[in-house]
């Protein structure tokens, strides 16, 4: 009968005083840590994501939309530009400029976004592949490993890609299939999630859909075409190649793969986005995106201030919903210490008793602390289970992993500060009982 | 033999070879006053109790009965005088030193049973052990459960026995790590004739089984016949 099971005999002894405690302490922590989780996994998947891109250009439009889509790959895009425009920042030899890397996006497969890109993207950002090889042709594409693994692709698979960003959003699926030829290393970011092919593949498609027949090309007159069937809630029509292309241009030249930039400036067709980052952090690059906002037709975009600007709108909630998680914490606490008062109260003769017997007082003190010890260690794992439980819940089931990398299994060294004040704190609310527990005098409660 | 700084008796008790090669009065107190915060005071008459004897302090109530009891269990400090038990004087202790002397050598049975209500009897007696610093013997615990035919509330917690079955507990607990000194404040007195005596009967042939000093304080003039000395405080 040592220490820790008294300790652990008299907590038990009154269990719901001791469940009472130990749920309130669960909750409190677990909503401060969900709060703590979520904002740091949320700033760290916006931060790795928008890091390596100084600016996006795209079609005038809301600028968060556009940074949300082009770089987060979660909204959709704000409309097309066509490539005369962006041709000049397409120049190896720009002064200002390192790398340029247009983008086609719209299409998806099983909710897999695919982009149309060249090679530079995955230089870029580092992928690698894993397996198979790079697209070579036309209609070939490689997957980020989670979308391979998710949509059931393998290297040889063919797939058809939806019109959409969302699966058969408005029921039209493209006829030409695309091959799988490799799959990407991870990297636990968002591009684990797309699947990439080149930018020709983007216009072939749309292109066949646009006139896939002389019979058809009366019902795909865009211009009286019906919009209202569309869900204009999942995609933007301003997205849609076949909506603004050149039906004249498509015979010959387009059938050959555009990889890379260089063969995109041959081109004369539209894309989504160009994502720009600089050769240096001078007053010419921090003023090309006014320049360029104030004297073309393109909207570029800052994606670390748009993101500042995000994080401004949801701050003001989390901070309330922090605010919350601290009463909550310092009313456990005053819990705590009222748990602790009665708990002295109650068993006034029993540390009589001990005393008696030969125990002394440090002894009692570090009975009481045990007790406390034992409340907030399984208060604040039980906080840690539910915090972590409920966002592996939620990474799954309401779809956080996907869209921001939110995770159960993510632990930082914020919660475990935040674990270590409220063990702090706890102890501290125990200190005063503690005290009393040491100055009692036994003769008197065995008097009384 | 050769004794070490503590050594365990035949019967698996550990004690100290000063208390073994101790020849003196059990307990000896010499001019003990106490005055209260309210200025009352208390002067008792000096004890000299020697080994396994039987001594009953009795007197009316407010005499300074329980007060007497604090100061030879070292729970109260007195305002002059000296408490001295197996020649050592408590003044000479630490307050840590004399909460260990008195779990080692003291057994204090109070007037209303009192229980660590989380811990089963068993455990109850084996914390004492614990306490007063022997290995803990869950078979010994059995054996004098059963000589008090409690051998069925080992297992269950205190305060589900009935008001007798606790009474009986409460001086097993006294005895089970077999002290020097027994002190039973008013064992009897809240009981009618008949109990009054199996109580009695129990404290007096347990201490007399394991030589143990009986010291009784008590306003209970019923059982002042069983014992060959008394001190009566007014």
């Amino acid at each position: 009968m040592n220490l820790l099971v008294l300790a652990w005999k008299n907590l038990t002894d009154k269990p719901s005083r001791f469940l009472f405690v130990v749920l309130m302490m669960a909750i409190a922590f677990s909503l401060m840590d969900l709060i703590v989780l979520v904002n740091k996994q949320f700033g760290d998947h916006f931060g790795r994501s928008s890091e390596k891109v100084d600016l996006v250009l795209g079609a005038k439009g809301s600028p968060l939309q556009s940074v949300l889509c082009n770089v987060m790959h979660i909204d959709a895009p704000t409309g097309n530009i066509p490539v005369s425009d962006i041709r000049p920042f397409l120049n190896p030899k720009h002064p200002i400029i390192a790398s340029a890397i247009p983008m086609s996006l719209g299409d998806s497969y099983r909710s897999f976004r695919i982009v149309g890109t060249v090679r530079e993207y995955f230089d870029h950002y580092n992928l690698v592949l894993a397996q198979g090889e790079m697209f070579q042709s036309n209609f070939q594409a490689v997957a980020g490993t989670e979308a391979a693994k998710e949509a059931g692709l393998v290297i040889g698979s063919e797939f058809s890609s939806d019109h959409g960003l969302v699966s058969e959003s408005d029921g039209h699926t493209h006829e030409h299939s695309i091959k799988l030829t490799g799959i990407l290393k991870p990297t636990g970011t968002i591009q684990d999630r797309l699947i990439f092919t080149n930018l020709s593949t983007y216009w072939l498609m749309h292109e066949e859909q646009a006139a896939p027949s002389e019979n058809d090309t009366e019902e795909h007159d865009h211009a009286e075409h019906d919009h209202s069937d569309h869900d204009h809630a999942e995609h933007d029509h301003a997205e849609h190649y076949h909506a603004e292309h050149d039906h004249a241009e498509h015979s010959g030249p387009e059938n050959i793969p555009v990889n890379t930039r260089t063969e995109l400036t041959r081109q004369n067709k539209e894309i989504t986005s160009v994502l720009l980052t600089f050769k240096g952090k001078n007053i010419q690059a921090l003023n090309f995106g006014r320049q360029i906002n104030e004297n073309t037709n393109l909207m570029a975009v800052n994606p670390a201030i748009e993101i500042n600007r995000l994080y401004e709108l949801a701050g003001s909630a989390s901070e309330i919903l922090y605010l919350i998680g601290i009463i909550l914490a310092i009313l456990t606490i005053l819990a705590l210490f009222i748990n602790l008062m009665q708990v002295l109260e109650d068993r006034q003769k029993e540390i009589a008793l001990l005393r008696l017997s030969g125990a002394n007082r440090i002894f009692s003190v570090l009975l009481l602390v045990t007790e406390v010890v034992y409340i907030l260690i399984i208060g604040l794992g039980l906080g840690f289970l539910i915090s972590h439980g409920f966002l592996h819940w939620a990474s799954t089931n309401l779809g956080l992993g996907d869209k921001y990398e939110i995770r159960g299994l993510f632990f930082c060294v914020e919660e475990i500060q935040m674990a270590g004040i409220a063990l702090l704190s706890g102890l501290l609310a125990s200190l005063y009982p503690a005290w009393l527990a040491y100055r009692q005098d036994i003769s008197k409660v065995l008097m009384s | 033999m050769i004794l070490t700084s503590a050594t365990l008796t035949p019967s698996g008790i550990c004690t100290s070879p000063a208390d073994l090669l101790y020849t003196g009065p059990m307990l000896e107190t010499k001019g003990l006053k106490i005055r209260y915060p309210k200025g009352r005071e208390i002067n008792f008459p000096d004890l000299n109790v020697p080994s396994a004897d039987r001594l009953l302090i009795h007197g009316p109530s407010g005499c300074g009965k329980t007060s007497l009891i604090n100061l030879i269990c070292g729970l109260l400090t007195p305002t002059s005088g000296s408490v001295r038990m197996l020649g050592r004087d408590y003044a000479s202790m630490s307050s840590s030193e004399r909460d260990h002397f008195r779990g080692r050598h003291i057994g204090i049975c109070l007037q209303r049973p009192v229980f660590i209500r989380a811990l089963s009897a068993l455990e109850n007696l084996i914390l004492v052990q614990k306490l007063a610093g022997q290995h803990p013997d869950a078979g010994h615990c059995m054996t004098r459960l059963k000589s008090l035919s409690l051998e069925h509330t080992a297992h269950r917690k205190p305060h589900s026995l009935s008001p007798g079955e606790q009474q009986r507990l409460m001086f097993l607990r006294a005895l089970i790590h077999r002290p020097k000194l027994v002190v039973a404040d008013e064992p009897s007195s809240s009981l009618d004739d008949a109990n009054a005596d199996a109580v009695m009967d129990l404290l007096i042939s347990q201490c007399g089984e394991y030589e143990m000093t009986l010291l009784v304080v008590s306003h209970d003039a019923r059982i002042k016949s069983r014992f060959n000395h008394q001190i009566l405080l007014s």
